[in-house]
């Protein structure tokens, strides 16, 4: 069963790194902004995962205090970002 | 009087539950646990805003009803989840992307926000307030909403315990493609 | 039995997991991308959630791990909203087609 856990914790991680890409490229800040929901509710699943691989409950907490300072952090980007020149791309319309 | 006992039991009751499961059900702080859920729960009392002084509203009894209702959302929202997963694996992305505005039958306050949260999680729409409106973004145009919506704006009325009034806003001459009026 | 049912959920929610990542990177614009990750990921959790407390040793500990994910439910819900209306106000289209 660790050995589960601890593949699919793996595996997770993997899909957190590919969302990066998003990070990277954009275009709009909204769109890196997104990568901070990712990190929120990848990161709680891995710990949680972690927590019963590695019998630590109190990793638990730690998902949850991950998981919603990623939401904090969306918050405090759209509260700060407000009067920043718009970060936007029209040839993304198309 | 009676009914602001109530609430205040209330919300006794729901934050040392939460307290409890938190700390995964030891005894050792309970009573440190209880001092904070009491003050939590007082809170409200002493940061009363003037305009809800009329009805305050009860936390526990609603976040029941909620927990009634949570089968039926949390079914729905893996719908949700499958339809948007097999939009993004599948090789040609059928995505036909459309905006509509809703106009809302419930009263402004933390009922709207919950609604457009749950619509979030229905399959394919995406949901913000703006003003007595609720912006949808549809993933899939050639489907109608409306019933959905209006089932799910029912649901979070009985759950915050609030009637349903005729819609505030004006009725939209465009109802597709209304992201040209943005503000 | 209660086993094979716990690693289903749990393959299942990784899985939406990867379909949410996959959306994130091959949806055309900010919205579309919303929906992949407020829909797929919280049901990747949520079905990982399941899947563990059917392991729990006591049900303070299943009902603990419901309570994280029906948090980080409501906090992403609220976020997605943050961020779609963020997009808006900065007169972001949405693509169409």
């Amino acid at each position: 069963m660790t050995t589960l856990y601890l593949a699919l914790t793996l595996f997770l991680l993997l899909t957190l790194a590919a969302g990066f890409w998003r990070v990277r490229h954009g275009p709009t800040a909204a769109d890196r902004m997104l990568a901070a929901q990712l990190f929120g509710t990848t990161s709680a699943a891995i710990l949680l995962l972690l927590a019963e691989a590695l019998e630590l409950p109190a990793l638990r907490d730690v998902a949850l205090v991950l998981a919603l300072l990623a939401v904090i952090a969306v918050i405090a980007f759209t509260a700060s970002v407000k009067t920043a020149t718009p970060d936007q791309d029209s040839r993304d319309d198309r | 009087m009676i009914s602001q006992l109530a609430g205040l039991l209330g919300r006794f009751t729901l934050f040392l539950g939460i307290w409890w499961l938190l700390t995964d059900g030891r005894q050792a702080g309970l009573m440190f646990g209880g001092g904070i859920a009491a003050a939590a729960a007082m809170l409200p009392l002493a940061i009363a805003e003037p305009r809800d002084a009329g009805k305050p509203r009860a936390l526990l009894p609603t976040v029941l009803r909620g927990l009634v209702l949570l089968p039926f959302f949390l079914w729905q929202s893996l719908y949700g989840g499958i339809d948007v997963a097999v939009r993004a694996l599948k090789p040609r992305m059928p995505l036909a992307p459309s905006v509509f505005d809703y106009r809302l039958r419930l009263p402004p306050g933390p009922a709207p926000v919950m609604l457009a949260s749950l619509v979030s999680l229905m399959p394919g729409t995406l949901a913000t307030v703006s003003g007595a409106r609720l912006r949808v973004h549809v993933l899939d145009a050639t489907r109608n909403y409306q019933d959905e919506l209006e089932l799910l704006e029912a649901q979070v009325a009985w759950i915050f315990d609030v009637a349903l009034q005729a819609p505030q806003a004006p009725a939209p001459n465009v109802w597709q493609h209304s992201t040209e009026q943005d503000v | 039995m209660i086993v094979s049912l716990s690693i289903a959920l749990l393959l299942a929610g990784v899985g939406f997991f990867f379909a949410g990542t996959v959306g994130l990177l091959r949806f055309p614009d900010v919205y579309t991308r919303l929906h992949a990750l407020t829909k797929a990921d919280n049901l990747g959790l949520g079905l990982i959630v399941l899947g563990l407390m059917l392991r729990a040793e006591t049900g303070a500990a299943a009902g603990k791990l419901l309570v994280i994910w029906l948090l980080v439910l409501t906090a992403s819900g609220a976020a997605s909203q943050l961020v779609a209306s963020w997009a808006r106000a900065r007169r972001i289209r949405p693509w169409q087609g």
